[in-house]
């Protein structure tokens, strides 16, 4: 867009005659001390406050964040289009509603007829949330009821759902149905396997970030906020939307991660946020710590039931603890490998547990014994390298020799066309 | 040396009453909203007059306001249950638009507008990133980085309308 014509046709914007009046005889009446001037503005509502909302979101994405990602990144979720897990989910599921206050969930309703779940459903993301029951709780208590636009949390054990409404965010509203929806009890696993994978939930537009080192990210706009990453999708076309990092941008969440986790905060009501939120958790690795301790990752892996090798995978990672043990492990067939002389399979859980904390970088922290490195495949087959690439050399080098001049083949052509 | 007026909103309206539209439009993308939230602006600063040392100074204050506004508008609950009316019409006859102007009103309204707000303040209102930054209580980089995405989109947009 050229900038002249911008202004240009901002320039024919002005106030009509008749909101120059109407504003004009307003603010030439004598000031009405007893009178709050929002009262006299039609059609502007504020929003009741609703900081709870932004400690919810933020407890609830690092959830999102940090068990969402391993759970997911580990085949616990897929794409699947089938249409059946959505009636199950609605047939099978006890459904508790709320009439939207603050107060919790006050009242169990009748279930929400299958029609409406399975017109829903399909468009709405979904975020898993693998936590402690303190954390449940929370956000039970705290994201329940203000119903956080376009966003599901999902908790062990339990299902909270938030269906999607248009528009903006407004404290205490009720969903497209004029309420909001707890689903117990709901056999998770195959409900994520229908939905979308990307996770992401609506924030306080208010929420300053630091942004030091995220201009070179393609995914958008990215932000630490204490224990979550947020992306800002572009396409949203709404940057006030923030979600955690999607399975798909683990890379970019551990690499942000790290380039970031030590930006301050930039806005005093985000710190303050911080202390009222995260008694327990202050930061991305805390937050791992608190559901997967490292220290206990490796007690779990020494305590494997190891059988003398026999398995020709490759290894992954490899941990070396203070004691001199050596673990390498490979997270995509699960197997670890203790002194490269005993394995053990790893177990899922504990496969994902070591994914997230290798995510987070939480190994390289100076308080865990352990070092971890990544193994160098590529030098130990240097030297066949090498070879294969002096003998390709050769081999172009004879080619080359080989071949016919393009004039001669330009010739022979010609003459063949002439005698035709 | 500040602004004596013995009704500081009533001299406000009149010098940058269009400014502050302007804003509010180019973050809300819809006429009727921005007079909503510019009379709020201004009913405010009626409410709590403020002391400003030069029209500069008053300036910067109404549009950050009506910035703020604008967030808080964006989540309200008049905003959500608002019945979105198409403005382009209302331009057209209010505003003197043409096809062009139109096409441009569009593109802007288009985009996220958080990035309006600062296309608007940097393109418009002519302020430094700098001063951008200072006014939207934001980091330079930030101002810089979102100044470039809203190009970027602008021109995709416009390439598609082309099409």
């Amino acid at each position: 867009m050229k900038n002249n014509r911008y202004k240009k046709s901002m320039d024919k914007i002005r106030c009509s005659e008749e909101f120059r009046t109407e504003m004009t005889k307003k603010l030439s009446e004598p000031i009405d001390s007893d009178t709050e001037y929002a009262d006299s503005v039609s059609d502007v509502e504020y929003a009741p406050k609703r900081n709870f909302i932004k400690y919810a979101v933020v407890g609830a994405a690092a959830c999102f964040a940090i068990g969402g990602v391993g759970y997911s990144i580990l085949g616990g979720i897929s794409r699947n289009d089938g249409s059946d897990d959505k009636n199950h989910f609605a047939a099978n599921s006890s459904i508790v509603e709320t009439t939207g206050n603050e107060e919790g969930i006050t009242e169990i309703a009748p279930e929400i007829p299958l029609e409406e779940i399975t017109d829903i459903a399909p468009e709405i993301p979904i975020g898993y949330v693998e936590v402690s029951p303190e954390k449940i709780a929370l956000a039970e208590k705290e994201i329940y009821p203000v119903l956080i636009e376009k966003a599901i949390a999902f908790c062990e054990g339990n299902i909270t759902l938030f269906f999607v409404k248009d528009g903006g965010l407004a404290g205490g509203e009720s969903d497209s149905y004029g309420r909001g929806v707890i689903i117990d009890n709901y056999e998770l696993s195959s409900y994520f396997k229908e939905l979308s994978s990307i996770y992401w939930m609506k924030a306080e537009n208010e929420m300053e970030f630091t942004m030091t080192a995220n201009n070179t990210f393609e995914l958008g706009e990215v932000f630490l906020y204490e224990q979550c990453v947020y992306i800002m999708d572009e396409n949203l076309h709404d940057p006030d939307i923030f979600y955690p990092a999607t399975i798909n941008d683990i890379e970019a969440y551990s690499k942000i991660y790290n380039a970031l986790r030590s930006c301050p905060l930039v806005d005093d009501e985000a710190e303050n946020t911080t202390e009222d939120l995260t008694e327990n958790t202050t930061n991305a690795a805390e937050v791992a710590d608190a559901n997967f301790p490292p220290l206990s990752v490796l007690e779990e892996l020494a305590g494997l039931d190891y059988s003398p090798e026999t398995c020709d995978g490759l290894p992954e990672h490899i941990l070396t603890t203070d004691d001199g043990t050596v673990y390498q492990i490979n997270l995509t067939d699960k197997w670890v490998w203790r002194n490269g002389s005993e394995e053990a399979k790893l177990p899922e859980t504990l496969a994902k547990r070591i994914y997230v904390l290798l995510s987070l970088d939480a190994f390289s922290s100076e308080d865990i014994p352990v070092t971890y490195t990544k193994p160098d495949h590529d030098s130990e087959n240097q030297d066949e390298n090498e070879e294969l690439e002096n003998e390709l050399a050769n081999k172009l080098q004879v080619e080359e020799n080989d071949l016919i001049e393009p004039t001669t083949v330009t010739t022979s052509i010609n003459e063949e066309i002439e005698e035709n | 040396m500040g602004i004596i007026q013995t009704n500081i909103a009533l001299y406000a309206f009149e010098r940058f009453g269009d400014a502050v539209l302007r804003a509010a439009y180019s973050r809300t993308g819809n006429l009727s909203e921005a007079e909503d939230i510019t009379q709020d602006v201004f009913l405010k600063l009626h409410a709590h007059p403020e002391n400003f040392n030069d029209d500069e100074h008053l300036k910067a204050w109404l549009l950050r306001s009506v910035i703020n506004k604008c967030i808080n508008y964006h989540k309200s609950f008049a905003k959500k249950n608002r019945i979105e009316l198409e403005d382009t019409d209302y331009f057209t006859r209010t505003c003197n638009f043409n096809d062009d102007d139109n096409e441009v009103i569009d593109a802007v309204r288009e985009l996220p507008p958080k990035y309006a707000a600062v296309v608007h303040l940097y393109y418009y209102e002519g302020y430094s990133i700098k001063e951008i930054g200072e006014l939207l209580g934001k980091n330079e980089n930030t101002v810089s980085s979102i100044l470039q995405r809203a190009r970027k989109k602008l021109k995709k947009i416009l390439e598609e309308d082309m099409l």
